[in-house]
């Protein structure tokens, strides 16, 4: 699939254009005071780790589903995990609150989407259950416990709707504890319960403190626009929820500003324009937070209209706010954020000099090293630095190089983006240059001196000679310089084939079989099945048994060269994106390939051959063979004139005839053909397509 | 003499069996679905429930769905908070999804009937007759939800109920199913994908192709109207996504371009407090919301070609839904024109 996904944007970088093919990268959002992947709710899973030390290494979280599973009344006969880790222990004041814990949680009404619907007596029952529950929980004097009850109680009081309760709860108790991840827990229950008795505000200003994102969003979904951020900030200059509310904003304009929507179309710049008032006026309202004075997070508000200022082309700026902000007062965060953005905008205005691939070494040095990212740790302790390095990487520097000029610097940084992030671009590139750039790419990783980014990227290039060999004697195969491709070939060992995903296709598919006649159809699902067993290069012995049939036909006259013709055009059609030997100039197939840039016409110089064929013989067999092969050819390129189409009437699949293609007047041409020779042959009679146009036209 | 009989009879049984034994459900009166899962009333469907003189309600009670273990399980069950007025015949209806019938539907027959007898006892909802079920079959599956209605139908009958059946339009085309009587569902007629030119809750062009089969259709039938509007999010001419009680008049996000026209200004993504995991849908810059509802005479219209085609059919007339947000689609005496022409 990955392949797929590459062969598609080769295209792509070719024409510098980035949202074509099936696939767009992601547009990862710059701007990041607020940390989006804190909404995982860790403190639940740091909560749940405290089962991890408890039982030691055997803890696995599917465990604590299992809990809730084990019925109250089997508690004690129960050989779950956790009771037996406490039994063993003889740590009695543990087992006492399991059995409550598994009371909670047998009657929290999560049972209301089994099959055995509660009765009104179980329902009664649970309530009561809950409620004791939550009167034990609250009768606990110990030590040892005291945050996982004062939880248990939340969660009772939650269950039972009784919101007020946990609001009081937490004023007088549960904020007092110290803090734990089960204090983090409540601390959310307590702002659900906040939202519920009215104080949607308040609630909005802890989930914001809290990273909760989804809970935010829902808080404050009618004030995520300018408007609101102003009356926010009007209510209270430091408030939490700003954090999220000016990092939504500026997210949602590198959505507006950058989306990948047709700037042609009329409404698209519409409403851009009118969403262009929004952006004026959101930096003048930064700009005027700045200078009343009152903000504790002047490097949030400074970056912010910093990079909006980016996003609307004023690089000037930018540049000046991003750097200020890094030096104003805000959290580490903020000022990350802030030296992020701006190695993004200096792309932008950057020249092609030393002191730049110097800073931008560093600062992609500087990004793994914030973001916790390691060669073993690819996604890092943040993503969001990793998405930094990919935006920064893939969509500005990369296109940059090219315009310097500098096409194996960019593609040596592609290598390096995609060791960074698992990505396919580098060999989507490599796939498609031509033999002549692939050689100059070869020659400029050992030639020469490189700056540093240079030096670093190609560090991430693995291109082993015989990987060398084998491309480059493959793009010449597949520019159709088969006899310059023979000496690359020559040095590629079969075990080398071996390894790659088109030995399974090579080992069982023979380009001498006339595809015209018998299709090799393989189930590609199998590819990792069946082991492959390669006797031969097919490609070197393809390459020699080419260079010997182009001297033949050279020398041959009549029916005999009319003959070796109608060979080669079943040599050149297999070796093309549309034949069963597609391995000989791919290493990959998708039904969405094309004719690329960098490839003979496989296919049309095989329908050359076959018309010159039909035209030149005499032979009635060999006509018909051409006339018949020339059919095949246009039906595999265009569609085929019978198709199975849905009737709504009979609810069923019938063979439709479709006369306005080309594929039914070549049919035509042939059917005539063939009728007027008197001819019985086998492969027509036999052949299906030609059965069914029979079917649907006589 | 005998022979004319005979004769008399045979036309007798063949009239019988091209019509359904009744042309008009039991015990017809203006009805409601209730399609949401929790039961609470406000003033204003209250209201609605009197002003209309609604007798029957239609509550989904849960879904069926397959769980990531392929086993069928009950989803989304309705809690209830609420009482439903005095007088009105509750009908529980469960929408089964039609991938479940692929996966021993028959199976699950008397646990979803024990279920949704049980539901009635526990919250106390007394004079409960009959159940109706929902699904989207189609050719492939009808045979598997015959035999499972079949086994419903014979289980409800034990305890002195009935079974009714949701009926979609491309569904008048095939055998009815064994049911006492069929709901015929005269919303999301239409395709979202395509729906420039017509309306995709309910399109005249949409229905005539079916009224051919209505006369025909051996179930008694009723029919159910919609009452609601869409709120389409299309990208160029690509349907992308149905939202969610969006504010439309929020200028800083929306910009009104037409009639029922609006014009997205600012990308923005907006959690969808439908789905049961956190999912979002993406708005960008320059996509379109078109909303849609029928008009009111279109509605008139397609009830009275029904009628036409098949007298009795809006004997009982069903909205869909009873919905605070969906009630003001219309007026008062645009719902007496559908339930009381």
């Amino acid at each position: 699939m990955k392949k797929f996904i590459a062969l598609s944007f080769i295209a792509c970088i070719a024409m510098q254009a980035w949202a074509c093919g099936g696939w767009v990268r992601p547009n990862y959002y710059m701007f990041s005071v607020f940390n989006r992947d804190m909404m995982e709710n860790n403190y639940q899973k740091e909560a749940n780790n405290f089962w991890k030390t408890y039982i030691g290494d055997d803890f696995g979280y599917y465990m604590l589903e299992d809990f809730g599973n084990v019925e109250p009344a089997e508690f004690d006969k129960s050989d779950h995990p956790f009771i037996t880790a406490a039994k063993k222990k003889r740590d009695t004041e543990m087992l006492t609150y399991l059995r409550l814990l598994n009371r909670y949680l047998n009657d929290n009404g999560a049972g209301y989407n089994q099959w055995d619907y509660p009765s009104k007596e179980e329902l009664a029952k649970s309530k009561t259950v809950i409620q004791d529950v939550k009167q034990k929980a609250l009768a606990y004097k110990g030590k040892k416990l005291k945050d996982q009850y004062a939880l248990l109680v939340m969660r009772c009081n939650m269950t039972a709707q009784e919101h007020q309760a946990n609001v009081d709860f937490w004023n007088t108790t549960a904020s007092r504890l110290k803090d734990t991840p089960y204090k983090q827990w409540m601390k959310n229950i307590y702002a659900g319960a906040l939202y519920n008795t009215g104080e949607k505000d308040k609630a909005a200003q802890i989930f914001a403190e809290m990273g909760d994102m989804t809970s935010i969003k829902y808080c404050v979904r009618k004030k995520r626009n300018l408007k609101g951020i102003k009356e926010e900030y009007a209510s209270n200059p430091n408030s939490p929820t700003l954090v999220f509310l000016v990092q939504d904003f500026v997210n949602n304009t590198q959505e507006t500003l950058d989306n990948d929507s047709d700037p042609n179309i009329m409404q698209y710049v519409e409403a851009t324009g009118i969403y262009q008032n929004d952006i004026d006026g959101f930096i003048d309202f930064a700009g005027q937070v700045l200078k009343e004075g009152k903000t504790k997070s002047p490097a949030m508000w400074e970056a912010a209209r910093g990079f909006v200022n980016y996003m609307n082309n004023n690089q000037g700026d930018a540049i000046k706010q991003l750097t200020n902000a890094q030096n104003l007062a805000g959290t580490q965060r903020m000022k990350d954020n802030a030296r992020a953005c701006l190695l993004l905008a200096s792309i932008k205005s950057s020249k092609p000099d030393d002191n730049f691939f110097n800073y931008v070494t560093g600062e992609l040095q500087w990004l793994d090293k914030v973001g916790g990212i390691t060669p073993t740790n690819k996604y890092g302790t943040d993503p969001h630095y990793g998405d930094v390095y990919d935006r920064v990487t893939y969509d500005a520097l990369v296109p940059k190089l090219y315009t310097w000029g500098m096409p194996n610097a960019a593609t040596a940084v592609l290598a390096m983006a995609d060791a960074h992030s698992n990505g396919s671009d580098y060999a989507a590139v490599i796939d498609r240059v031509s033999s002549r750039e692939y050689e100059e790419f070869h020659d400029y990783l050992t030639s020469g001196d490189k700056s540093s980014l240079e030096k670093m990227a190609i560090a991430s290039v693995n291109l082993p000679q015989v990987a060398y060999d084998d491309r480059m004697g493959t793009k010449l195969l597949r520019e159709g310089e088969f006899q310059a491709a023979i000496p690359y070939l020559e040095k590629v060992p079969l075990s080398h084939i071996s390894e790659q995903g088109i030995s399974y296709y090579m080992a069982r598919k023979d380009y001498n079989q006339e595809i015209w006649l018998k299709r090799q159809f393989l189930s590609p699902w199998k590819e990792h099945e069946t082991e492959a067993k390669l006797t031969e290069n097919a490609k070197l012995t393809y390459c020699r048994d080419m260079v010997a049939l182009d001297k033949q036909i050279a020398s041959a006259t009549g029916e005999t060269r009319n003959q070796l013709l109608l060979k080669k055009a079943n040599l050149l059609y297999q070796a093309s994106f549309k034949g069963d030997c597609w391995y000989l100039t791919h290493y990959a197939q998708s039904a969405n390939d094309e004719q690329q840039s960098n490839e003979y016409d496989f296919v049309n110089s095989a329908r050359s051959l076959l018309r010159e064929v039909e035209l030149n013989t005499s032979d009635m067999d060999i006509k018909l063979k051409s006339i018949f092969a020339q059919t095949f050819v246009i039906g595999e390129n265009s569609e085929y004139c019978v198709q199975k189409e849905f009737n709504y009437d009979t609810r069923t699949y019938e063979n439709t005839l479709f006369f306005d293609t080309p594929h039914y007047r070549a049919m035509m041409r042939f059917d005539k053909f063939y009728q007027q020779s008197n001819l019985q042959v086998p492969y027509v009679s036999k052949c299906d397509i030609y059965k069914r146009f029979l079917a649907l036209t006589k | 003499m005998k022979n004319l009989t005979y004769i008399f009879l045979a036309g007798l049984l063949f009239m019988l069996g091209c019509r359904p034994a009744s042309d008009s459900v039991d015990n017809p009166k203006a009805a409601v679905y209730y399609w949401r899962t929790s039961l609470t009333l406000d003033s204003v469907e209250r209201q609605f429930l009197s002003d209309h003189n609604v007798g029957k309600m239609y509550v989904r009670y849960f879904d069926i769905t397959l769980d990531e273990n392929q086993q069928l399980r009950p989803n989304a069950t309705i809690t209830f908070h609420d009482s439903i007025p005095s007088g009105i015949e509750v009908i529980p209806t469960v929408f089964i999804v039609n991938n479940c019938l692929e996966h021993g539907i028959d199976t699950i027959a008397p646990l979803l009937v024990k279920r949704v007898l049980q539901m009635n006892e526990t919250h106390d909802i007394a004079g409960v007759k009959e159940l109706q079920i929902d699904c989207d079959w189609t050719a492939k599956t009808q045979s598997a939800y015959f035999n499972f209605l079949q086994l419903v139908k014979q289980l409800l009958e034990e305890k002195g109920m009935t079974l009714s059946v949701t009926i979609r339009l491309h569904q008048l085309a095939m055998e009815a199913p064994p049911a006492h009587y069929g709901v015929l569902m005269m919303y999301n007629t239409g395709d979202l994908k395509d729906s420039k030119q017509r309306n995709p809750i309910l399109d005249q062009r949409d229905v005539e192709p079916y009224l051919k089969y209505l006369s025909g259709y051996k179930l008694t039938l009723c029919a159910a109207y919609p009452n609601f509007s869409w709120q389409l999010l299309y990208t160029g001419d690509k349907f992308r996504d149905i939202l969610y009680s969006e504010d439309l008049n929020d200028t800083t996000l929306y910009r009104k371009v037409g009639d029922d026209r609006y014009l997205v200004v600012s990308s923005i993504d907006l959690p969808n407090y439908l789905s049961s995991n956190s999912s979002f849908t993406y708005l960008n810059a320059g996509d379109t919301v078109l909303v849609v509802k029928p008009e009111a005479s279109s509605l008139v219209k397609i009830h009275d070609a029904l009628s036409s085609e098949r007298p009795g059919i809006n004997d009982q007339v069903i909205i869909y839904s009873l919905n605070n947000s969906s009630i003001n689609n219309y007026t008062t005496s645009d719902y007496e024109k559908i339930y009381r022409p």
